[in-house]
This record gives structure tokens, C-alpha cells and sequence, in this order.
């Protein structure tokens, strides 16, 4: 309830009716701030979904959720001295029934007479503050799953309901406040509620950080791929290359675009779920080329009008790297495994040709110094059928907008022996709903006990959602 | 050349006389907002960066009466915010100096002292704040694109003498910045506000063009852009836009 506090102390009272100079007045605000440290510790559950996807955003205003709302209906149904159980409000709250209540709340709830009637969104955003969504408490951090450009990535149990999560702590820079990157994450997230896209559960804002928590899943496809020896199910590649495209056209028909695809950002349950994460660079200008750590981001994925510099919106920026991505899958080992810019220009025109000598404004010509004839994909993969390499040289074309989109190439033959039903899914809908589709045991799998693979190899996870 | 009268000078000249707005005398929203827009221009933000400031500003007094916080710093705040949002970046120092100065014409620039790291963490505490007053949903659809493409449309029923004549683009482009002052602008779709913006230029010049008046069966030049614009939503948004006109002489 902190912004209430904040409120009522009128921290942000006018200085200029008062006619204060400016910096009286916020000489004031720091002084209290040292004083109370704005009592950021505890966060308000802002509208986003919670472990049950019925519950939607409440669009209540802070104002109205500190005038706590006395509505007692003048209709009582049942007599007040019934004891409510936990199940009683959950139902009441729409929360999901596996939910550990704190006891305190279940007491409290048993006095209050405001049981019986109707439930503001004010009052249900206070409740469920005050079981747990939003703050710190509610989640234990287990240990940390990998560090990117802005956050640090852990893994985490939620108290309420014993479920796993991933927690991604976006460290407030002191300096500049909240990063750009944070801020567009989670306000593209909140957008987002797809069945191929990670789903962000609640907010946790402290003093010196953001949190996002997130569901869990067990594993990255780099991991993926890691664990069964680079040797995927043709069936399986299948599966995953669809749900990306799938996740990716939903994002695409909103302009998203999420501008930094690679395998470390695809997540995957042990179900064969395949979830795009981490939209911190989704729309951004620019595509940095050095972690906050210095590391120096992967290059592979990144489309050749991209390395040389290229800031144009296109949707078709994210299509490069779903080519990328599936010929990993299929052949085991990246396509353009470039360290540098240079190299991974080169890496690409040997294979595929040198680019006309127009192309991006005669740019292109200082990096292909030699003639490169193209050479044929299919030789580079032969586990590739023809429908395969149709598709994946329709993904890697160096004209930006010839490439397919991802809502076309959900259509494209190869495709077509999943079955009609894989395009009339709700949104929400996992492909595996649909009877028949489900994942093969990977031929190079190591692990005997195939349907739990994602039991093992948890630690080695680098890149989680960064 | 004596004798010929330069209207560009004129104008320019007008426009020198229009004194610089004292922001201390009154606080209120349009004032602030107009905070917004000169801030914004002088630290050279996107217009979308500052219509995304000015519509940050207007969403969150939605949620909040206006008594309990500070307009220009929550207008400071709006600005650095979009900047980030709208990956515009404006340096936290750089809208400190610039919010400061407006503030305060003739003062020095802050030096690097307590009243600077205060203002500063008051601009860093209030970005939270205002996120989480918006439930973090800080990304815009601003009607500026739609607009763009509906005149681009109309622009194939003009000739070019008269396009270039007519300054349909230029006025209904200024109708929709000046609309970004009143707060009613968060009540309309993008699209339904870039039509009226639109309809008003039309109205001002006098252009008449094809289905200006609606005719048979309710079929209106916007109609293939906005199907579920009615005559009578137009006309309020119109007379929405026009009102701003009157609070900005109110504000003299």
C-alpha cells in the first residue's frame, strides 16, 4: 500500500501554488524519502495475469483501493457466522485452486462482514495484495539461472501456490531509473497472452529492483538440443520451428517484432511447449552488440541488413533467424556461426551467394570481396525434404521483404501433415491439445526415461530469458 | 525590395511576441501539458515522444486527482518516461536542466549538488510511480500513423496545385497536437481522432471533398477507414478539439 502512503504524505504537493522554489521543495522529498525510503518494499498486484489465466487486469485506481470499499449488501443470503474455507475464496477471488492461502487472510476474511457482497476490482486487487501477489515474501529465489544485459535471471518457488517460477530481477540503475528495456518487456508482455509466449504472472517492485516472475520451463532449445546430442526427431523440428512461428505471427499481427530470436531465447517444457521469451530488445532501434557484462552477443541469428546497420521496422528482421534456428535443429550444429561482424557476413554470402551489388546501398560489396556462387542447401542438410528446403530458403533471403512471413509460412506444404486443425486453435491453445500431434523420442536423447527428460541438466542453463 | 512586404518576417516577428509562459503563476493540466510540449521541443524528443509524454500525463491524473502531486514534476517525469518508452532516450540530466530552466527562466543551471540528486531521485521514484499507476501498460497507440495514411489516401482526389495550395496536412497535423492538451483525447480511438482531425482541416478550408456529406446509406469519406464512426461521435470529437482553442484563451 505504499503508493497510498506516498499519497497521503503529499510528498508530491505543488511547490509552485505554494510558491516554494523548486529545489525547497524537493529538498523536502528527499528528506523524506531517507525517511520512509518511499516504503517500496511491499508492491501492489498490478493487473497482470496471475497462475490462472481467468483473472484479467483490474483497471481500479490506486485512489479508490485505499477508500477501502464498505459494500455491504443490504441483502444477506447466509447467515455471517459461516465459516468461509479456502476454497470458498478462491472461488471468490477467482484464484487457482491450488493456492496456499496465509492463514491470517483466511481469518480476516471470516470477520469481515464485506464477505457477502460484491466484489469491487478495488477491493479484489487489496485482497490479493494481501495474500501475496506482488510482493517480495511471496517468492523464494532458489538460484540464479544466468545474468543478461539488464537482469539477472533465478529460478524461484512462488509461496502461494508451490509452483516453480522464473524470477527476472531488473536491477534499478540508480542513475537513469527503470532501463528502456525493462520498460517495453513488460509493457509488451502485458499485451501478450499466447499459448507460444511465455506468460508473465505478477510485478514485484522493491526499492532496488523490478521483478518479473514468469512460469518456469525446464529448458532452452540450445539446451534442448544440448541434451538429446544435436540429433532431433524430424517430427519434433516440425513441431518447435511451427510453434515459433506461431508464437512470432501472433507478435507480428500486433507489431511486435522481437528482434532478438536465437535458440537461448526459446523456451521448452517437458511436454514439447515451445514459448518465445525475452521481448527486452523487442522493438527496439538498435540491436546492442555487447552484454552489460561485456560478453559480446551472438551474431548468428541476425539478418544481413541488420549486421550492416540497418534500423528499418520490418517484421520480416525476425524471419533471418527462424531460418537460422531450424536449420540448427534439423542439421545439429548453427548455420552462420560468426564471431564478428566481418566473419559472419562472409559465413553467410559462401553459402548462399554473393548478394546483388545494389543490395543495401552498395554496402553489402565492401564485405564481398570475392564472387560467391550459391551453394545448394540441401547439401548443407540432408535430413531436409524438399517442402523443408523450400521453406527454409524462403526464410533466408536476402531481400528483407521477400522473406516469408510467419503467418504465410505457418501455411507453407511442409506443414500440411499436421493437420487442419493446427490453424483453428484459440490463441491460448497449446498444438498439443490436438490429438495426434505430440513429441518423438529424440534419436541422440540420452536419457533412458524419455518423458522426463527435463528433470536433468537444470544448472547448466546459461541464457534463460536474457 | 523596399516596398514589398516580407510575410514571412511578419510572421516571424508575431510569433516572437507571444511572451515566455511564466508556468509558476497557475498550475493546471493543460498548463502542464503545455510544459510538456515546450520541455520536449527544447530537448529536440520524436512528436511522438512527446505526444506519448503528454498522453502518459493524461492517463495517469485519470487515475489520481490532480491535488496530490506535483504537475511538472509528474510532466518531467512523463517526458523522461516516453523517452524511454518510445526508445527516444532523453539523458535524465539533460530534462532535469531543461524542466528547471522552463521553470525558471532566467536561473543557472543546476549545479551538481543536493538540490540536483533530490530532483533527480524525485524523477526516478515518479517513473515508478506513474508505471505502476498505469499497471505498467505505458505503450501507446498514437493516431498519428492512421492519419498519415488517410491523408496520403485523400491526397489522390486533390490535384497537385491544390494539395499544395491547401494546408490540409499541415492544419489537421497541428489539430491533433493541440488535441494531446485536453485529456479527452484518452476517451477516442486513433482512429476516430485522426478522422476528425482530418474533417476539421477539411471544415476550415472549405474542401469539398467526394461524400463530404454523408449520403446514401451513411456513406462518409472516413467510411472506408473507420467503419464504426457515426456522424454525431465525429462531431463531438470535432467540437472536443475546438475546445481546446477556448481553454487556451481561457489560460490569457
Amino acid at each position: 500500500m505504499d503508493i497510498k502512503v506516498l499519497h497521503k504524505s503529499s510528498t508530491f504537493s505543488s511547490f509552485t501554488s505554494s510558491g516554494h522554489k523548486i529545489g525547497s521543495w524537493f529538498a523536502t522529498l528527499g528528506d523524506r524519502r531517507r525517511k520512509n525510503s518511499m516504503k517500496t518494499s511491499k508492491s501492489l498486484t498490478l493487473g497482470v495475469v496471475h497462475e490462472n489465466p481467468r483473472i484479467g487486469s483490474d483497471g481500479e485506481s490506486e485512489e479508490a483501493s485505499g477508500a477501502s470499499d464498505e459494500v455491504t449488501s443490504p441483502i444477506k443470503l447466509r447467515p455471517k457466522n459461516r465459516r468461509l474455507s479456502e476454497q470458498d475464496i478462491n472461488k471468490r477471488l477467482s484464484l487457482p485452486a491450488d493456492l496456499h492461502l496465509p492463514e491470517s487472510f483466511v481469518a480476516k476474511q471470516n470477520a469481515s462482514p464485506t464477505i457477502e457482497g460484491p466484489l469491487s476490482r478495488a477491493s479484489r486487487r487489496q485482497s490479493l495484495s494481501e495474500i501475496g501477489f506482488g510482493r517480495t515474501e511471496t517468492y523464494t529465489k532458489l538460484y540464479k539461472l544466468g545474468q543478461g544485459t539488464y537482469a539477472t535471471v533465478f529460478k524461484g518457488k512462488s509461496r502461494l501456490t508451490d509452483n516453480i517460477v522464473a524470477l527476472k530481477e531488473i536491477r534499478l540503475e540508480h542513475e537513469e531509473g527503470v532501463p528502456c528495456t525493462g520498460i517495453r518487456e513488460v509493457s509488451l508482455l502485458k499485451e501478450l497472452r499466447h499459448a507460444n509466449i511465455v506468460t508473465l504472472h505478477d510485478i514485484v517492485h522493491t526499492e532496488k529492483s523490478l521483478t518479473l516472475v514468469f512460469e518456469y520451463l525446464e529448458k532452452d532449445l540450445k539446451q534442448y538440443m544440448d541434451d538429446c546430442g544435436a540429433i532431433l526427431s524430424m517430427n519434433n523440428v516440425k513441431l518447435f520451428l511451427f510453434q515459433l512461428l506461431r508464437g512470432l505471427a501472433y507478435c507480428h499481427r500486433r507489431r511486435i517484432l522481437h528482434r532478438d530470436l536465437k535458440p537461448q531465447n526459446l523456451l521448452i517444457n517437458d511436454k514439447g511447449e515451445l514459448k518465445l521469451a525475452d521481448f527486452g530488445l523487442a522493438r527496439a532501434k538498435s540491436v546492442p552488440t555487447k552484454t552489460y557484462s561485456n560478453e559480446v552477443v551472438t551474431l548468428w541469428y541476425r539478418p544481413p541488413d541488420v549486421l550492416l546497420g540497418s534500423t528499418e521496422y520490418s517484421t520480416q528482421i525476425d524471419m533471418w533467424g527462424v531460418g537460422c534456428i531450424f536449420y540448427e535443429m534439423a542439421c545439429g550444429r548453427p548455420l552462420f556461426p560468426g564471431s564478428t561482424v566481418e566473419e559472419e557476413l562472409r559465413l553467410i554470402f559462401r553459402a548462399l551467394g554473393s548478394p546483388p551489388e545494389d543490395a543495401w546501398g552498395g554496402l553489402a560489396a565492401a564485405y564481398a570481396s570475392q564472387k560467391c556462387s550459391p551453394e545448394p542447401l540441401l547439401a548443407r542438410a540432408p535430413r531436409l525434404d524438399a517442402d523443408a528446403i523450400d521453406l527454409l530458403s524462403k526464410f533466408l533471403c536476402y531481400e528483407a521483404k521477400k522473406r516469408v512471413s510467419a503467418a504465410d509460412a505457418m501455411k507453407h506444404p511442409y506443414f500440411r501433415s499436421l493437420g487442419p486443425g493446427v490453424h483453428k486453435l484459440p490463441d491460448v491453445m497449446s498444438i498439443f491439445t490436438i490429438p495426434g500431434i505430440q513429441l518423438n523420442k529424440d534419436p541422440g536423447c540420452r536419457s533412458s526415461n524419455f518423458p522426463k527428460s527435463g528433470v536433468t541438466g537444470h544448472s547448466r542453463r546459461q541464457s534463460m530469458l536474457l | 525590395m523596399k516596398d514589398v512586404i516580407d510575410v514571412m518576417q511578419l510572421q516571424r516577428e508575431k510569433s516572437r511576441q507571444v511572451p515566455a509562459m511564466d508556468y509558476t503563476e497557475t498550475e493546471n493540466n493543460f498548463i502542464a501539458v503545455r510544459f510538456i510540449f515546450e520541455c520536449g521541443i527544447k530537448l529536440d524528443a520524436q512528436p511522438l515522444t512527446i505526444a506519448t509524454a503528454a498522453v502518459l500525463y493524461h492517463r495517469f491524473f485519470k487515475e489520481t486527482d490532480s491535488t496530490g502531486y506535483d504537475s511538472y514534476l509528474i510532466a518531467a517525469t512523463a517526458l523522461y518516461l516516453a523517452g524511454k518508452v518510445k526508445d527516444d532516450p532523453l539523458k535524465i540530466r539533460d530534462v532535469i536542466n531543461v524542466t528547471h530552466n522552463t521553470l525558471h527562466r532566467a536561473s543557472a543551471p543546476l549545479e551538481l549538488g543536493d538540490e540536483y540528486w533530490n530532483m533527480r531521485d524525485a524523477i526516478v521514484q515518479a517513473e515508478l510511480l506513474i508505471m505502476r499507476m498505469l499497471k505498467f501498460e505505458v505503450t501507446i497507440v498514437h493516431p498519428h500513423k492512421y492519419q498519415l495514411h488517410y491523408l496520403k489516401s485523400l491526397e489522390g482526389w486533390f490535384s497537385k496545385e491544390e494539395w499544395n495550395k491547401i494546408p490540409l496536412a499541415k492544419a489537421s497535423f497541428a489539430f491533433l497536437q493541440d488535441f494531446h492538451f485536453d485529456a479527452s483525447i484518452l476517451d477516442y480511438s486513433p482512429q476516430h481522432v485522426a478522422v476528425a482531425c482530418i474533417n476539421l482541416a477539411l471544415q476550415c478550408y472549405g474542401v469539398q471533398v467526394p461524400y463530404t456529406d454523408e449520403g446514401d446509406g451513411g456513406v462518409a469519406w472516413y467510411s472506408v477507414f473507420t467503419d464504426d464512426l457515426q456522424k454525431d461521435k465525429l462531431w463531438e470529437i470535432m467540437e472536443k478539439i475546438m475546445e481546446v482553442y477556448d481553454k487556451e484563451k481561457d489560460e490569457k
